[in-house]
């Protein structure tokens, strides 16, 4: 009884295995094909050679795409590390407003934070480009930011506020020495998170984006528009490979950021 | 190294129309070892937060020596604490945790060391100076947490229930060793417990508090035999209260008739007019129980029939619950300081007799609208 | 004076405000203004070049009484529901699973690189497989089991299965988080007091993972319903979606207070899902 109903979810799970990795696999073994369809017709590395060689506005998009998760995550970690120990260890009149409009943006649809930004910008005649691009995605970031570095304060109560304070402790070196210490797991797991937002995101980097400062995603967005394209294969199986090793070295930081 | 006085001066804690803090007066000796001992939510720790710093009184002030301690901020304060988490902090190892006060006031690296080697010595955990504090146990944490407390040289060291997360064989470890330590540093502590036990092996002296108020205080000697009232007398060890009404009073002695016991005799520690109805409080060790009738017995004494109708025997002690009448139970304690088959086995249910002195009971209370 | 500088909460409300004033600062100018723009443009008049005339007006609302828009949002609500239902039939026993399995970290690593692996990639993927040129059509042809293509894509059922693939992740991870603290041992007591492994497992485990539940519920379907890369890239004109929608209007239809009435529903609907669900439990706080 108990051994039967244990294997079916042991069943589903299976499926679900089957159903995440069989078109990853599928793409990933036809970046190899000599082919340009989906038609297996022999082994080659045709694909990643004009991948590597042939494809300067990938790797261009590839780069703002870079530029723009690595700033837009330190601002998003600064500023939401900052906003975590000021509402994890402090009663103040704003800390309920504060905690609402942080939590509003992780629960919207995409397209509603890309689509008034649009607006905004070009109310306020903001041109186009990449630094709206890093304003969109801090924006987006700040709130994880701000959830995982809680999840990690969380594991502390206010006395080690107090004994650092007992101890000698002004208020700057408590927050210097010992709650940015005793956060750099959160501080971590809070950047890995944005960085990662940050590379996979389209649909708000969509809209606030202007000519010229097209991104990873949406160059292969642009690409996938003209079909099956075994340079995209062999994209997608460079970036999983990269998404493997990322996932496997960043286990540790796990419990912070699911 | 000299520790300070404390004097906890008309201090009142307001939460709206409840008292955390009523009025409470508290003097503290310089180097003296002294308990504040309640039940939980009675006041105690918000006192010794308000000395460390991290709360503040309503109104009333707080002074050390003769400065107002609530006009500095808590790190500015010559006190220390040790948290009943004992909060080490978990990105330090041990010898850090140590140096962290000093490394605030920019002590050199060689002051460090010595300082931190002596404090280590202290507590007797030298060879664990470079662990991580998860590695350590909790009593481990504990003997840190005071290294790293008394490092500062505070004048006072306030200890919230600090012994509280230790079973109870370390308990008794950690309270032997936190009176050597005292008796070395000479400095004043301020102890927090609940447990009476705690309090009375290794205080000085101790306030006893209940709702916000400071009941009694005294020497754990004055506190468990003379009780100042009911709910002293009950939460310090156990008790046989006895409600009756004064009936004769002598110079020395009054009679008390009661209700379910019958008369009895008492000491007259308080003065009390015949005909007001009072608690007398006999503690269950100072009762003795015999099966035979008892011979010797003093000058002064009160003697009942019973039967023993429940018994726990622990081995060095048995608790007895002897049933003088369907209306009262009494705990006696009996030691076993001979052989118990000497002694002679008293079995459930049987009869037996039970006396005290008349100089081993006291009026704790006199009910004021009576007599 | 010195009493002053720091006693009281006084102190305490200094250093709290002035730790989280640049995320206030921050999200009031690119969170808060740009949503309050969108409010203000959905009661003005549209100007034909795009933007609008600051004129009040409620011609975007009444665009929206449209049949063609009513019938987008059943389409829209209909993905959305179907995508759900489906993700959390998936998700709920494999969560199962990955909490009681021995191999925890390593499932949850199985999770994790579909969780991150590159969301337009993870699209394309489904393009490739079933696309008119993609794998399956290719390898039916060869085989000679179809003698044309079959078109799987563009259909709101090609659509559901990829948000399906999308946000599973999304609804494994806080049910496996919750799964994974439960005491089984009360699933024994269930057991031991007389109640079947199903009524134990309704009676005992849904009600004790009830706030994984509804954050995996959530994930899912707000995620869904408020989609526009998955109905414009998996689907075309008979899978409109509100998403599509906004960006149509907003783009080449050039009608700025409809495309902000548009937003404003979707915003509404989400805050009145996530206020319904969340009602009862106060921490939902825990988020992917």
């Amino acid at each position: 009884m108990r051994k039967k109903s244990f294997s079916f979810s042991l069943f589903v799970f299976v499926l679900t295995m089957i159903f995440f990795y069989t078109p990853i696999i599928i793409l990933f073994v036809f970046s190899f094909n000599s082919s340009k369809t989906m038609n297996w017709q022999g082994f080659s590395l045709v694909w990643y050679k004009k991948l590597f060689t042939d494809s300067a506005d990938i790797w261009r998009s590839f780069g703002n795409s870079i530029i723009v998760a690595l700033s837009s995550s330190a601002v998003a970690t600064f500023i939401g590390t900052l906003g975590a120990i000021g509402i994890r260890w402090y009663k103040f009149r704003s800390k309920r407003f504060i905690e609402i409009i942080s939590y509003l943006p992780l629960v919207l649809p995409d397209i509603i934070i890309g689509v008034s930004l649009l607006i905004m910008f070009s109310l306020v005649k903001i041109k186009l480009s990449l630094f709206t691009i890093f304003l969109a995605h801090a924006t987006f970031n700040i709130p994880y930011v701000l959830f995982i570095v809680l999840s990690r304060l969380d594991e502390f109560d206010s006395t080690i506020l107090e004994a650092a304070k007992d101890l000698g402790a002004s208020e700057i070196q408590t927050l210097l020495k010992v709650i940015i210490p005793i956060s750099v797991p959160g501080i971590i797991a809070g950047f890995l998170m944005s960085m990662t937002l940050s590379l996979d995101d389209f649909v708000i980097t969509f809209f606030v984006s202007g000519p010229g400062s097209s991104t990873l995603p949406l160059h292969i967005y642009s690409m996938i528009r003209f079909g099956v394209s075994p340079v995209i294969n062999a994209i997608s199986a460079v970036m999983i490979i990269g998404t493997i090793l990322l996932a496997v070295l960043t286990r540790r930081f796990y419990k912070y950021m699911f | 190294m000299n520790g300070s006085n404390i004097k906890v001066k008309n201090v009142n804690k307001i939460f709206d129309d409840f008292y955390a803090l009523n009025d409470v007066n508290i003097d503290i000796k310089a180097g003296e070892f002294y308990s504040l001992l309640g039940p939980s939510g009675c006041g105690k720790t918000t006192i010794l937060r308000m000395i460390g710093g991290f709360d503040e009184p309503s109104d009333g002030i707080i002074y050390l020596d003769n400065t107002n301690l609530l006009e500095l901020p808590p790190n500015k304060r010559p006190v220390n604490t040790i948290f009943q988490s004992y909060a080490l902090f978990p990105h330090l190892n041990v010898y850090e945790n140590i140096a962290f006060p000093l490394r605030l006031k920019k002590y050199s690296e060689q002051e460090i060391k010595e300082k931190v080697q002596k404090n280590l010595s202290l507590v007797k955990l030298e060879e664990h100076i470079y662990k991580m504090p998860s590695q350590l146990s909790g009593g481990q944490k504990q003997r840190i947490a005071i290294a790293r407390a008394l490092v500062n040289q505070p004048k006072v060291l306030l200890l919230d229930e600090p012994l509280s997360a230790l079973d109870a064989q370390l308990r008794q470890h950690m309270l032997l060793e936190l009176d050597s330590i005292h008796d070395e540093v000479g400095i004043t502590f301020i102890f927090v417990t609940h447990d009476q036990q705690e309090a009375l092996s290794v205080s000085d002296r101790i306030a006893v508090m209940n709702e916000g108020r400071v009941l009694q205080i005294g020497s754990p000697f004055e506190i468990y035999e003379t009780p100042a009232d009911k709910f002293v007398a009950n939460f310090i060890g156990e008790t046989n209260f006895i409600k009756g009404k004064v009936t004769e009073v002598m110079d020395k002695y009054a009679k008390i008739s009661s209700e379910n016991v019958g008369d009895i005799y008492v000491y007259l520690d308080k003065k009390v007019e015949k005909g007001s109805t009072v608690h007398v409080t006999v503690r269950p060790e100072k009762i003795r129980i015999t099966k035979e009738k008892p011979q010797n017995l003093p000058e002064t004494f009160n003697l009942f029939r019973g039967k023993a109708n429940k018994l726990i025997y622990k081995g060095f002690q048995t608790n007895f619950f002897v049933d003088v009448n369907e209306k009262f139970t009494f705990k006696v304690l009996k030691q076993h300081a001979r052989y118990i088959l000497d002694e002679g086995i008293i079995n459930w249910y049987e009869d037996v007799y039970i006396w005290w002195n008349v100089d081993d009971g006291f009026i704790v209370e006199v009910e004021q609208n009576e007599g | 004076m010195t009493v002053s500088l720091w006693r009281s909460s006084r102190m305490k409300v200094n250093y709290g405000t002035k730790y989280s004033l640049p995320m206030l600062i921050w999200l009031t100018l690119l969170f808060i203004v740009p949503s309050a723009i969108i409010i203000m443009f959905s009661f003005m008049e549209k100007n034909q070049y795009g933007g609008v005339n600051p004129v009040f007006s409620l011609q975007a609302f009444k665009d929206l009484m449209n049949s063609a828009y009513f019938k987008i949002l059943l389409n829209t609500i209909y993905i959305a529901v179907m995508s759900t239902i489906f993700t959390l039939l998936l998700a709920l026993p494999s969560a199962y699973y990955m909490a009681r399995s021995k191999y925890k970290s390593f499932l949850m690593l199985l999770i994790i690189i579909p969780f991150w692996t590159n969301f337009l990639i993870r699209v394309y993927a489904w393009i490739a497989v079933l696309g008119n040129n993609g794998f399956i059509n290719q390898f039916l042809l060869k085989t000679g089991l179809i003698k044309d293509y079959i078109g799987m894509l563009y259909n709101n059922n090609a659509v559901i299965l990829v948000m399906v693939y999308t946000y599973l992740p999304y609804a494994i991870l806080p049910l496996y988080a919750i799964i994974e603290k439960f005491d089984f041992s009360l699933l024994e007591a269930a057991r031991d007091l007389g109640a079947s492994k199903s009524q134990s497992v309704f009676r005992i485990l849904i009600p004790n993972i009830k706030s994984g539940i509804i954050t995996s519920l959530l994930f899912t379907f707000i995620p869904a319903f408020g989609n526009y890369a998955i109905p414009q890239i998996i689907g075309d004109k008979n899978t409109n979606m509100l998403g599509t929608v906004i960006a149509r209007e907003l783009t080449t239809g050039r009608n700025w207070p409809l495309a902000s009435a548009i937003s404003m529903l979707l915003t509404l609907v989400t805050v009145i899902g996530v206020l319904v669900f969340t009602s009862k439990q106060k921490n939902i706080k825990k988020v992917i």
